[in-house]
């Protein structure tokens, strides 16, 4: 298997061998140009938007694209760093002023050369820019790009630092072995002292060197020519041993005591149980101990000079959960010393002052995108610390939020660990409809009392969408609660707030409780009032939503004086999948007098309504239909029956449809004979 | 202003939030300076705009030369430093620094130093000179100089430093192995001084610049290859110290060793590196020229590790073991058995298995012991964990990590009456290992292999520090090796 490190070498030696006739190829110069421009506008753009941006990946598709088109013809492209841009082996790639920023902070971070091979992937070119937004966001002084790039142990991007490299007239030159010395010979330490050889005292020897404080070195003096005299002592001895003997002592010792594989497993599990939060635990263990045991001192100074920084540097740097722990560790030592030591209490209480700093708060929310998931569902703890006068500036915040996904985990995570409080209860009053929802999804996970009340006032919010968010939520707390204030929201003016407020109704599965709402919106005075669309949203919900307790109303219209009403009902009728709930009223719409007052469009509609499911009781009820006929001045009796019997023949292969034309055929009116005759002439 | 805020002079709260407000402070000077430097490349000196500015930062510079008579202002490629603080951006805002970026990208300045005898006047010449030079069709890699010299020429008192050069077209070489392991190791102990100057100043340490050594290091040792630099590696851990930087020496040496003892238990690279960085500067606080200290160093040790970088998980660890490591020894190796057994943290118990070889095996001015014989150390290491006082796997771990005769013990070779060093790692009966051959002098003879049933430790009692000539030559010849 070939090593990561003789990969690197090889990958170097061709690109310094080759980089003169791949510079030639005009396509490949073009093409790693653009590639070097992404990285600029990955760099960029990290510092405008958060990671999670989809432009990024599109970036990286590009890139990967650009990539595969390189590494069509050679195994991988290497692109060496240098202060005047980009370079192809020796030939300095000429990409305008482009590259200059991020070949800067490349070479900065001391890579010398970065390298792709054929076979990279989607993800670790990901994993890449993952590592470049990192190095551009977050702190420098503990990583730079090279020791990120060590980490991830890329399969196919491989890099070169400027640790690795020597100018090549060096190698050659007789300086070489002093340049990679690790010391001159005068640079040892062998000063005065226990120079030489050191000698105990013989009846020392048996405890073993350096075990005794009396155990000293001899011959301070001693002279190089000593040597002789001492390894003479070692050699003078001849010493016969068995080979084998000593070989399997020396096989027993090194069986007994070199890392086993169930060792190197218990080591796997402590390092498991004993993880990152372990080491931070233990520190902050250690650190808050040292604060209580070193006031005044100078290391007391020193570690209480940390405390007053490392929460707010973990938290500016994503761990939410390092700072929450820490913050809480230094609260409860506060509390001890306060009796005891009431100034440094005082002290350590006063480095939480950035808290409640508007400006410290907004920092954090800049950065609060680019946190992992995982620190977010710990925000809430975070916020339970911060005093809860500074909530409205909190939610303000999250408003500002981008990512959607970011602000409900964010809100997700208070709801989990905020209590409720009177500053939390007063935000339902606050003007900013967005900080009234926030507030109430804070707190509506929590059964209390006191949240009742806040969502009663939030319903004459002077903005609506307070007011639908607090309708919608009172839903959730209390019909019985809901209901009046559901009731007045119906006939509210907002249409925003109605159709809430309908809608929510309409979800309610206690028709007993609902009807008498709905009973009251049906009354015509009442529909007027709403935006046309708006009945017929509220007609097609109750036969979407199969609200067959409801049916009998919105039947009843049928039969209502309104033209526009009843015809918005005979329309929404037209979708139910059956007539049988609305027969009743079908039926005694079908009566030839009323039939005989529709205009043509809604009699045309309503004799849809005709169907073999009522046809029964539309039959037994319709003598009129058979003996009533037109007259010589008035038509709409004739053109009513006419619209009926074309709508039953229809479906004149129904038992019942086929009786009652024979009954027509055979009920002597001349007229109803004439219609009934017409029509089958023309369909049979 | 009433009298009340008058009679309590500043608040308390400017103590409480000073790192806050020098960062404001900074962020300050950092838009006043850009904004400065934008209006006089739109408008020239002289204009309105140019002057309102002007005196927007020659208010804001004056902070910074309240307590300094000079300050840095840096810019790495993706950030401005003052005095090594970084400035934060914040990202959205309308604000941004790239007028300033241009400024230093385009002149290849890395830092500018200000001085507090530098007249707000001096700095706008020095603007608009910079300026001037960008503008004029003066090619790229010789702007700086001509800009220094323009300074010199006018007697301006601010100072630039050019950013690296990569030498223009000149072409390097990939280091060998054998090259890098020596390069590494010698960084590491050279960079421990400019670790402790910062430590000193109160200045954020660059730490990556250890990790990136820490990291080399790994690759060396785990490389698994015919040509793995581990044996030379842990023969340079196994050198006595450099002159004047025994305790640069020290870290360095356990730093190695504890890495090669997590590699015997199988721990991950990320792990590793936090190993040896936490390692490396488990002892930073301990003053070169100090002699004779012992435990104290822990609390103060702790502190300055807590106050440095210590987001990082290896810093932590690296606090965590600077406070507890002796807890159950002495400076002077003598076990201090605990009631019940203590645990730092896993990898703080390998650094401190680590630690304690180093200091029991070396030569200290300051100690009245003679150092233990490395495969002594390795049995007192034993007896140590039989006592409670180290975890038993790690001390198998650095076991297996130096084998029978760790690199630098001094052997007998059976039936040719020679003498030997061990360069190798002695782990297994059937393979041969390196070792250099001494003469009686203690004089470096040549490389050769052997079994580890053909050496001998040498008697007990006596106890050979190698002449600085022997080890030296010894360490050439992993050189030797690779060149051939």
């Amino acid at each position: 298997m070939v090593k990561a490190s003789d990969k690197k070498r090889e990958i170097y030696d061709f690109f310094k061998d080759n980089a003169d006739r791949l510079f030639d190829d005009q396509e490949i110069v073009r093409l790693t140009k653009e590639l070097v421009g992404l990285f600029n506008k990955v760099i960029r753009g990290y510092r405008l938007y958060p990671r999670s941006n989809p432009a990024f990946s599109r970036f990286a598709n590009y890139f990967k694209k650009k990539l595969d088109e390189i590494l069509t013809d050679i195994p991988s492209i290497s692109l060496r760093i240098s202060t005047n841009g980009f370079m192809m082996g020796n030939h300095l790639l000429d990409t305008g002023d482009r590259d200059r920023e991020v070949v800067f902070f490349l070479y900065n971070d001391g890579l010398r050369e970065i390298f792709f091979q054929q076979g990279t992937t989607i993800d670790e070119i990901n994993q890449l820019f993952d590592i470049l937004a990192q190095c551009t966001l977050f702190a420098n002084e503990d990583y730079d790009l090279s020791t990120l790039l060590w980490d991830h142990n890329f399969t196919n991007i491989g890099y070169i630092t400027e640790d690795e490299l020597i100018k090549q007239n060096i190698t050659v030159s007789s300086d070489a072995d002093d340049t990679f010395s690790p010391f001159r010979v005068e640079e040892l330490s062998y000063g005065p002292g226990y120079d030489g050889i050191g000698e105990i005292d013989s009846d020392e020897g048996m405890k073993g060197s350096g075990e005794s404080i009396s155990d000293t070195a001899v011959s301070p003096k001693f002279e190089t020519t000593d040597f002789e005299k001492y390894t003479d002592l070692i050699l003078k001895e001849d010493i016969q041993i068995d080979f084998n003997e000593r070989k399997e002592l020396l096989n027993q010792r090194l069986s007994n005591y070199i890392v086993g594989k169930m060792e190197m497993f218990k080591f796997d599990e402590a390092l498991k149980r004993n993880s990152d939060a372990f080491v931070v635990d233990r520190f902050l263990k250690e650190l808050s101990a040292r604060l209580t045991s070193s006031h005044g001192t100078k290391a007391g100074k020193e570690l209480l000079d940390t405390a007053v920084s490392l929460w707010e540097k973990l938290l500016l740097f994503g761990s939410v959960s390092g700072a929450i722990l820490f913050i809480k560790n230094l609260k409860d030592l506060a509390v001890q010393l306060k009796t005891t030591q009431p100034e440094y209490a005082k002290k350590i209480e006063g480095t939480f002052s950035d808290l409640e700093n508007e400006e410290f708060l907004s920092d954090f929310f800049f950065t609060v995108e680019d946190i992992p998931q995982s620190e977010i569902a710990v925000i809430g703890k975070l916020f339970a610390m911060i005093p809860s006068k500074k909530m409205a500036f909190i939610l303000s915040k999250v408003n500002d939020i981008e990512s959607r996904e970011t602000r409900v985990a964010i809100i997700q995570s208070c709801a989990k660990y905020l209590p409720i409080t009177d500053d939390l209860l007063a935000l339902t009053r606050h003007s900013d409809w967005k900080i009234v929802r926030n507030a109430f999804a804070m707190m509506k996970e929590k059964q209390d009392p006191r949240i009742l009340p806040a969502i009663r006032t939030a319903l004459s919010h002077p903005q609506k969408q307070a007011r639908i968010e607090a309708l919608a939520l009172l839903m959730e707390f209390s019909i019985e609660e809901a209901l009046p204030a559901l009731e007045r929201a119906v006939f509210s003016s907002a249409r925003d707030v109605r159709s809430t407020a309908i809608e929510k109704i309409l979800e309610l599965k206690d028709s007993i409780t609902i009807r008498p709402i709905v009973n009251r919106l049906f009354q015509p005075t009442n529909l007027k009032r709403l935006e046309p669309d708006e009945i017929d949203n509220l007609f097609q919900m109750i036969i979407s939503m199969r609200k067959y307790d409801l049916f009998d109303l919105l039947g009843q219209l049928l039969l209502t004086e309104d033209y526009d009403i009843r015809m918005k009902a005979i329309q929404a009728i037209q979708k139910a999948t059956t007539m049988t709930h609305f027969s009743k009223f079908i039926v005694r719409a079908a009566d030839i007098n009323s039939l005989a007052k529709m205009k043509p469009d809604e009699l045309h509609e309503f004799c849809r309504l005709l169907k073999p499911e009522i046809f029964e009781e539309l039959f037994s009820a319709a003598t009129g239909m058979l003996t009533a006929s037109g007259s010589l001045f008035n038509k709409s009796v004739t053109s009513a029956k006419e619209e009926f019997y074309k709508a039953i023949f229809y479906y004149r292969n129904d038992p019942e449809a086929r009786k009652f034309i024979d009954k027509s055929l055979s009920s002597g009116n001349k007229e109803t004979v004439k219609i009934v005759s017409k029509i089958k002439d023309k369909y049979l | 202003m009433s009298e009340e805020i008058h009679s309590h002079g500043i608040s308390s709260d400017f103590f409480e939030n000073q790192d806050r407000i020098e960062r404001e402070r900074m962020y300050e000077f950092m838009v006043a300076a850009n904004a400065l430097l934008k209006s006089i490349r739109l408008y020239g000196p002289g204009n309105e705009s140019v002057e309102k500015n002007t005196e927007r930062l020659k208010e804001a510079i004056k902070f910074f030369f309240t307590s300094e008579t000079f300050f840095d202002f840096t810019f790495n490629g993706n950030d401005f430093l003052l005095n090594d603080v970084r400035i934060r951006k914040k990202r959205g805002l309308s604000i941004s620094f790239e007028e300033m970026e241009k400024f230093y990208i385009e002149l290849q300045i890395a830092t500018i130093v200000f001085q507090k005898t530098c007249g707000i006047r001096e700095i706008v010449e020095f603007m608009v000179m910079g300026i001037d030079i960008i503008r004029s069709n003066i090619k790229f890699d010789t702007r700086f100089m001509l800009f220094e010299q323009k300074l010199r020429n006018k007697g301006i008192k601010i100072q630039i430093t050019q950013r690296d050069s990569s030498g223009g077209d000149e072409l390097f070489n990939i280091l060998s192995k054998s090259q890098l392991a020596r390069l590494t190791y010698r960084n590491m102990i050279l960079d421990h001084s400019m670790f402790k100057t910062k430590i000193n100043e109160n200045r954020p340490i660059p730490l990556k610049k250890a990790m990136r050594n820490i990291q080399n290091a790994i690759d060396l040792i785990c490389d698994g290859s015919s040509d793995s630099q581990e044996s030379h590696l842990m023969v340079l851990a196994s050198i006595n110290s450099l002159r004047g930087k025994m305790i640069a020496t020290h870290l360095t040496n356990t730093a190695i060793l504890s890495i090669a003892a997590g590699v015997q238990l199988g721990i991950d690279r990320s792990l590793l590196t936090r190993i040896g960085t936490a390692a490396y500067f488990h002892d930073i606080d301990i003053p070169e020229n100090s002699r004779g200290e012992v435990v104290e160093h822990c609390q103060n040790g702790f502190a300055v590790l807590s106050r440095l970088n210590s987001l990082n998980f290896a810093m932590m660890e690296a606090a965590i073991t600077a406070g507890l490591h002796h807890t159950t020894y002495t400076f002077d190796c003598k076990p201090i058995p605990p009631e019940k057994p203590i645990m730092s943290t896993p990898l703080g118990e390998i650094i401190k298995v680590c630690d304690y070889y180093d200091l029991a095996t070396r030569w200290w001015p300051a100690r009245q012991t003679m150092p233990m014989k490395r495969p002594e150390a390795i049995e007192q290491l034993f007896k140590m964990a039989d006592m409670r006082c180290l975890a038993k796997v790690t001390v198998k771990a650095i076991f297996s990590a130096l084998g029978i005769f760790p690199p630098g013990t001094v052997l007998r070779i059976i039936g040719k009456k020679q003498l030997a060093c061990s360069l190798d790692v002695f782990r297994t009966t059937g393979r041969k290992g390196k070792v250099a051959i001494l003469d009686r002098n203690m004089n470096f003879v040549g490389v050769d292999y052997f079994y580890p049933h053909e050496l001998l430790e040498i008697p007990k009692g006596l106890h050979f520090r190698l002449p600085p000539e022997t080890v030296k030559a010894m360490l050439d010849s992993f050189n030797e090796e690779t060149s051939e």
